[in-house]
């Protein structure tokens, strides 16, 4: 399951989501906002996205997170608009039979996420208010060029 | 880019780069912020050899900091 939500992240409907008695670890990831960045103070974040491609880059990278590993759910929800400090902006939940899969499926997910996904964050400090530096995307779905 | 709305009339199998090149006419301070841009057609990573056709979605896309 992946998801584009403007509201709070639904926890529980994501532990829900990624239930599976085959499965015997469940890794989950919390990314959340940050109280500093490169030495300035944060005081909340705001994420815009390009919704609807970003949902396709999400689900290209549960495909190839499956291809690589052996999960038997997946879950990931991004969140856009303003955040809190503390507030989850990107939860990932990866169940597979053995743990170290899950953690491994879940850590690429998170870092291909970075690298791909269009979304966009701006750094509110006490005094004003940027656009984070960001990435190039890599263009890095074909299996060969992300082995 | 100072405008939300650009009308623009292209021509049926411009590339990418093409209508880039073509909106730059409008918006020469585009230029500045090409070599940091990516492109997308229709919700895929696009390069700039992509040939356009009617009602293709062309997105310019700045660095990404999702997560």
């Amino acid at each position: 399951m992946v998801e584009i939500v403007r509201e709070k992240i639904d926890f529980d409907k994501i532990l829900q989501i990624v239930e599976d008695h085959g499965t015997g670890g469940a890794v989950i990831f919390v990314g959340r906002v940050r109280n500093h960045s490169d030495g300035r103070q944060v005081v909340r974040m705001e994420y815009e996205g390009y919704e609807k491609m970003a949902i396709v880059e999400l689900r290209k990278i549960a495909e190839s997170a499956k291809k690589r590993w052996p999960v038997k759910k997946l879950a990931i929800v991004h969140r856009l608009g303003m955040l809190e400090l503390g507030e989850a902006s990107v939860v990932i939940a990866v169940a597979c039979a053995h743990r170290p899969q899950a953690f491994e499926a879940c850590r690429f997910v998170i870092d291909m996420l970075k690298k791909t996904i269009p979304i966009w964050k701006k750094e509110f400090s006490p005094d004003g208010a940027n656009w984070v530096d960001g990435v190039i995307p890599a263009q890095i779905h074909e299996e060969e060029s992300i082995s | 880019m100072g405008t939300d709305l650009l009308r623009l009339e292209i021509e049926n199998q411009q590339t990418v780069a093409e209508v880039i090149g073509e909106i730059k006419k409008q918006f020469p301070k585009l230029e500045k912020f090409e070599p940091a841009l990516s492109y997308a057609v229709n919700d895929e990573y696009a390069k700039l050899d992509v040939k356009l056709k009617d009602g293709d979605e062309l997105a310019l896309l700045p660095p990404i900091s999702g997560g």
